[in-house]
C-alpha cells in the first residue's frame, strides 16, 4: 500500500529559500507546494488540500500576519507554522498560539530542526 | 518680626508711664513750694468748728504752706473775744457776735464762713398747758440774753402773731436750759443743739417742740489790717477750709468720726446732728440781711449807743475767697 | 496712569475730604464758640440785672447806704459788660442786627436808671433833711410824690431792662441753635459727599486694578495649565498692563520653543522610525542569503547530494564554519543595534534568581562535561525575589559561562556565586582559566574587542558578546566588570543587578 504523502504549503517571497525548503522536506517524503505571494497562496491554489502550511512574515505583497488571518477566517483547523527572520517575543507567541498558529521557526534553521518541528506540527 | 514689635510696645509702655507719671506731678504740684506762714486761730471746740479742726487732721493747712495753731474756746462768743484780744489771726464766731462788735469795731472783716445752718427749736412742756404755739402767751421762755437765738425767737413769736410783752423771757445760758425745764423753772426754752438734744432726749414725751429757723451763719473773723499784711496767707487760709469741705463731702462717714472723736460726743448724737450740718465757705448776699436785721434789733433794744446800720459791705472782704472759689462769692458787686 | 499714581491720587483725595471735614468741622465750632461767648456776656448781663433790681430792691425798703454802695458797684460792672458785648456784637454786624438794636435799647435804658437811682436816692436825703428840719407838711408830702413817681419809674424801666436781657438772651440762644443746626447739616451733607466721592474713587481705582489683575491671574492660570495661545488682554498701559504684555511675550516665546521642541521630537521619531525600518531591513537582507547557505551545506554534509570525497567534505565544513560565524556576526551586530538604539525593551517579571542560574548553568553542563572542566554552582541561601528580564540576564549568564569555559583549559575550574549585598545581589563568575593583564581588563568591554587579534585567533567569538552583556546589565541599573590577577591566573567576571525595581527603559 502506497503511503499517503502529506501536503505542504510553503509561502515565500525568497525563491532560493523556497527550493532549499523543498530539498529538505521533500527528501523526507513530503510533498511541498511553494507559492511565491499571499495572494497566489488565497487564489490559486486549494488549501483545503494541504496538511501544514508554512508562511514567511516578512513579504512585499501581503505580511504573513495579514495571511495567517485570512486563511483562519477560511477554516480556524488549518495547521500553520511561522518560517521568518523575524524574533517573536514569548508573550506574542503566546497569543499567536491561541489563535492557531502551531509554532514558529527562525530563519536561517538547521536542516534537522526543521524536519523535527514539522513532523511534530503535523503530529498534533 | 516679633522682638521688632516688643520693643516697640516697651518704648510705648515707657513713654505711657512717663505722661502718665509727668501728669500726675502736674496734678500733685499744687502743693505750695513758698515760706510757710504761721496763723494763730481761735476756734470753737465743738461740731459748728469741724472744718477747721478736719483742715488741720488731712494736712491741708501743710500742704498749703501754712502753720496753724488751733486755740480751742468753748464759745464763739469767747473765740471772738480772745481774737480781739489779739491772742488770734482769725477766729471763728456766730453772725450776731459779729454784729454785736461791728459798732464799735470798724476794723473787723469777714472773710468767710465754716458754717451756715444752726436748726433753734422751741422746747416747752406738756405740762405747762402748751400744745399749741400760742399757748405760749404768758409762759416763761429761756433763751441766751443778747444771742442770735433771742433774736430769732423774736422772729419766731413775730411770725406766729405773738407780741413779745406776751411772753416772759428768761435769760439762761444754754447748759443750764435742761435743768431749768426740767425743774419746772422754765415753761419752755429757745435753744440749739446739742443743748437742744439733750433736753428732747431727758424729757421726751413730755415735751413738745417747733422749729424756730435754721439761717445762720458762723464766720470768720479777722482785722484789716492783718488782711493787708498777709492778702496770701487768707487766700491759702480760705483754700485749706475750702479743701475740708469737699473732704467732708467726699468722706461723709470719716469726717463724722473724725468729729465724734475729736469733740467727744456720743454716736447717738452724731447719727442725729451729723447730716443737719452745713459746713460750707461762703459769702453772700443773704448775710447783709441778716446782719442788717440784728443790727436793727440791737439798736432797737438798745443794746448799743449807735443809731445807722453799719454798712456791712465794708466789712466783708471778698478777695481771699474770690481768689479761690468765685462761685462762692454771692455778694452783688 | 500709573497704578501708583492712580492710589497716591486716591489716597490724596481722601485725604483732602477728611480736610474738608475737618475744616468744616473747626469752622462750625468756631461759630458756636463765638455765639457761645455772645450768649455768656448776654447771660451775665441778664443774671447782673436781676442783681441789681435785688439791691434796688433791698434799698427801697431800707434806704442804707451798703445798698446804695452795692446798687452803684453793680451798675458799673453792667456798664462795662454791656460795652465788651456790643463790641463783641458789632463784629458780625449783619449777622446780630436784632441783638445790637436790643443792646441799644437796653443801653439807653440804663442810662436813664442810673439817673434815676441818683435822683431817687438825692429826693430821699432831700426829703429826710425836709422832716429832720420840721419843714411845712406840704413840702415833705410833695417831695414824698416825687419820690413816688421816681422809683415807679425806675422800677418800670428796671423791669423792662430785664425783659429786654431775656430777649437778648433768647435771640443768642436762638442764633446757637441755628448755628448748631447749621453744623449738623453741613456735616451731614460733607459726609455724603465724602461717602460719595470716596466710594467713587475707591470704586473706580479699585475696579481699575482688581479687574485686569483678575485678567491678569486667570490668563496666567490657563496658560500654566498648558493653553500656551492664550493672550492676556488687558490694554491699560500701567504696570499691569506691562505684566500682562511680559507674560504674553513669554508664552509666545515658549509657543515657540515647544513647536521647536515638538518639531524635533517629530523628527527624532521619524530617525527612530527609519532606524527600526533599518534594523528591520537589515535582519532581513542579512539573514536571508545565509538560509539557503545553511540548509545546502547542511544537505551536503549530511550527504544528501551524495557522498562527498575528503576533500570536498572539509570545504564544505569549511563553508558551514564560517557560515556559522556570520550568523553569529549579523545576530551580535542585530543585538547590540537594538540594544545601542535604545530599543531594547526589558520585559521585567518577579523572578528567583535561583532558578535562571540553574538554568544557565545547565545549559552549558555538556560543553564543560567535554572539556573536562568543574563547574561549582555556590549554594544560594536566602534569594529574594527580583525584576529582571529573565531572557536577558539568561543571555548575559550564558555569555560570561561560555566565555569562562572558552578561556579555560581542561580540567579546569569555574565557580558560580550569587550574594545579597545591601540592596544588590552580587553573581561572581570565577575561572582558572589564562586570565588578562590591565590592558586587556580595560577595554574588555568594549564592542568588537576580542582578548587575541589577528588570524592567529584561538578562541572564536564576534567581540560582541561583553558589550551586550554590559549594554544589558546596565539597563537594569547594574554593574558589570572583571578581575584578574594577571595572565595564567584565572579571572573572574562580576555584576550586581538592584533588587529594587530598575528603570524601564
Amino acid at each position: 500500500m502506497a503511503k499517503i504523502k502529506k501536503r505542504i504549503l510553503h509561502v515565500d517571497d525568497e525563491l532560493d529559500t523556497l527550493k532549499v525548503v523543498k530539498i529538505i522536506l521533500e527528501k523526507e517524503g513530503f510533498e511541498v507546494d511553494s507559492v511565491e505571494s499571499g495572494k497566489d497562496a488565497l487564489k490559486k491554489v486549494d488549501l483545503d488540500s494541504y496538511d501544514l502550511i508554512i508562511l514567511d512574515i516578512m513579504m512585499p505583497d501581503m505580511s504573513g500576519w495579514d495571511l495567517f488571518t485570512r486563511i483562519m477566517k477560511i477554516k480556524s483547523e488549518y495547521r500553520v507554522i511561522f518560517l521568518t527572520v523575524l524574533d517573536i517575543s514569548d508573550s506574542r507567541f503566546k497569543k499567536l498560539k491561541e489563535h492557531g498558529i502551531k509554532d514558529y521557526i527562525t530563519k536561517p534553521f538547521d536542516k534537522d530542526e526543521l524536519v523535527k518541528r514539522v513532523k511534530k506540527a503535523l503530529s498534533s | 518680626m516679633f522682638k521688632k514689635t516688643l520693643i516697640w510696645i516697651i518704648a510705648i509702655v515707657i513713654i505711657f508711664g512717663f505722661g502718665f507719671y509727668w501728669y500726675r506731678q502736674q496734678q500733685q504740684s499744687e502743693k505750695y513750694t513758698g515760706p510757710v506762714e504761721k496763723i494763730t486761730v481761735a476756734a470753737v471746740e465743738y461740731l459748728t468748728g469741724a472744718l477747721v479742726y478736719i483742715a488741720e487732721d488731712q494736712g491741708f493747712f501743710e500742704k498749703n504752706g501754712l502753720e496753724v495753731t488751733i486755740k480751742g474756746y468753748g464759745s464763739g462768743k469767747a473765740a471772738a473775744d480772745a481774737f480781739i484780744a489779739g491772742e488770734a489771726d482769725i477766729s471763728t464766731s456766730a453772725g450776731n457776735v459779729f454784729v454785736s462788735y461791728s459798732f464799735e469795731l470798724t476794723d473787723l472783716r469777714i472773710i468767710g464762713t465754716v458754717a451756715t445752718k444752726q436748726i433753734k427749736e422751741l422746747v416747752a412742756r406738756k405740762d405747762k398747758g402748751i400744745s399749741i404755739i400760742n399757748d405760749l402767751i404768758g409762759k416763761r421762755i429761756a433763751v441766751k440774753e443778747k444771742s442770735g437765738a433771742e433774736f430769732q425767737l423774736g422772729v419766731f413769736l413775730t411770725f406766729n402773731g405773738i407780741l413779745q410783752e406776751d411772753v416772759e423771757l428768761v435769760y439762761l445760758k444754754p447748759s443750764e436750759m435742761l435743768d431749768a425745764i426740767s425743774n419746772e423753772e422754765v415753761d419752755a426754752v429757745f435753744v440749739w443743739d446739742p443743748y437742744l438734744y439733750n433736753i428732747k432726749k431727758e424729757l421726751g414725751d413730755s415735751v413738745v417742740s417747733w422749729h424756730g429757723g435754721e439761717d445762720f451763719y458762723f464766720i470768720l473773723l479777722t482785722k484789716e489790717d492783718w488782711i493787708e499784711n498777709n492778702p496770701a496767707a487768707a487766700e491759702r487760709f480760705i483754700k485749706s477750709l475750702l479743701e475740708a469741705e469737699d473732704y467732708i463731702k467726699d468722706n461723709s462717714e470719716k469726717a463724722k468720726e473724725f468729729a465724734r472723736d475729736r469733740f467727744d460726743y456720743e454716736s447717738e448724737y452724731m447719727d442725729y446732728n451729723w447730716s443737719k450740718q452745713e459746713f460750707t465757705v461762703i459769702l453772700e448776699q443773704a448775710m447783709f440781711i441778716t446782719f442788717e436785721a440784728q443790727a436793727r434789733w440791737r439798736i432797737k433794744q438798745g443794746l448799743t449807743n449807735t443809731t445807722e446800720v453799719p454798712n456791712y459791705l465794708d466789712y466783708i472782704y471778698l478777695d481771699a475767697l474770690e481768689e479761690v472759689k468765685p462761685e462762692a462769692v454771692g455778694i452783688i458787686r | 496712569m500709573k497704578v501708583k499714581t492712580r492710589l497716591y491720587i486716591s489716597a490724596i483725595i481722601s485725604i483732602g475730604l477728611v480736610g474738608m471735614l475737618v475744616f468744616g468741622v473747626v469752622f462750625t465750632s468756631n461759630r458756636i464758640a463765638e455765639e457761645i461767648r455772645e450768649y455768656e456776656l448776654l447771660h451775665d448781663i441778664q443774671i447782673a440785672t436781676s442783681e441789681l433790681n435785688l439791691v434796688l430792691y433791698e434799698y427801697l425798703m431800707h434806704r442804707e447806704t451798703r445798698m446804695e454802695q452795692q446798687w452803684n458797684l453793680k451798675y458799673d460792672s453792667i456798664i462795662e459788660t454791656l460795652r465788651e458785648s456790643e463790641e463783641e456784637l458789632e463784629k458780625r454786624r449783619e449777622r446780630e442786627e436784632e441783638e445790637i438794636e436790643l443792646l441799644e435799647s437796653i443801653g439807653v435804658n440804663f442810662i436813664t436808671i442810673g439817673d434815676l437811682f441818683a435822683q431817687v436816692s438825692a429826693n430821699y436825703k432831700e426829703t429826710q433833711n425836709l422832716i429832720q428840719e420840721e419843714t411845712s407838711q406840704k413840702k415833705i408830702d410833695t417831695a414824698m410824690l416825687l419820690e413816688e413817681r421816681l422809683v415807679a419809674q425806675l422800677l418800670i424801666i428796671s423791669q423792662s431792662i430785664f425783659t429786654d436781657t431775656c430777649k437778648i438772651v433768647h435771640k443768642a440762644l436762638d442764633d446757637a441753635a441755628e448755628t448748631q443746626e447749621l453744623a449738623r447739616n453741613l456735616t451731614l451733607i460733607s459726609v455724603l459727599i465724602i461717602i460719595v466721592i470716596s466710594a467713587t474713587t475707591t470704586l473706580f481705582v479699585v475696579r481699575s486694578i482688581s479687574k485686569p489683575l483678575d485678567k491678569l491671574i486667570k490668563g496666567t492660570e490657563i496658560i500654566g495649565k498648558g493653553n500656551l495661545k492664550h493672550r492676556i488682554d488687558i490694554k491699560a498701559k500701567d504696570e499691569i498692563g506691562n505684566l500682562a504684555i511680559s507674560f504674553n511675550d513669554m508664552s509666545r516665546k515658549l509657543t515657540k520653543s515647544y513647536s521647536l521642541l515638538e518639531k524635533k521630537i517629530e523628527e527624532l521619531k521619524e530617525l527612530d522610525k527609519l532606524k527600526d525600518d533599518f534594523l528591520n531591513t537589515t535582519t532581513h537582507e542579512l539573514k536571508t542569503p545565509l538560509i539557503p547557505i545553511r540548509s545546502q551545506t547542511q544537505l551536503l554534509l549530511s550527504d544528501d547530494y551524495g557522498k562527498l570525497n575528503k576533500e570536498q567534505k572539509e570545504a564544505v565544513e569549511m563553508i558551514f564554519r564560517n557560515e556559522n560565524q556570520m550568523e553569529r556576526l549579523v545576530n551580535d551586530i542585530l543585538d547590540i543595534t537594538k540594544l545601542q538604539s535604545k530599543k531594547l525593551r526589558l520585559t521585567l517579571k518577579k523572578t528567583t534568581f535561583a532558578e535562571i542560574v540553574t538554568v544557565a548553568v545547565k545549559n552549558v553542563k555538556n560543553v564543560a562535561k567535554q572539556k573536562n572542566i568543574l563547574l561549582v554552582l555556590e549554594p544560594m541561601l536566602e534569594m529574594p525575589e527580583i525584576s529582571i528580564d529573565k531572557q536577558r540576564i539568561l543571555q548575559v549568564l550564558g555569555n560570561l559561562l561560555s566565555n569562562a569555559l572558552k578561556f579555560t583549559p581542561e580540567k579546569g575550574k569555574i565557580v558560580i556565586g550569587v550574594k545579597k549585598k545591601k540592596d544588590d545581589l552580587v553573581v561572581n563568575i570565577k575561572d582558572t582559566g589564562v586570565g588578562m593583564d590591565k590592558k586587556t581588563l580595560k577595554r574588555l568591554f568594549t564592542p568588537f574587542f576580542q582578548a587575541e587579534s589577528g588570524l592567529k585567533r584561538k578562541y572564536a567569538g564576534t567581540g560582541l558578546g561583553l558589550s551586550i552583556c554590559k549594554r544589558i546589565i546596565e539597563a537594569h541599573n547594574g554593574k558589570i566588570w572583571a578581575e584578574s590577577l594577571g595572565q595564567g591566573r584565572g579571572s573572574t567576571f562580576i555584576f550586581t543587578l538592584p533588587i529594587k525595581k530598575p528603570n524601564k527603559h
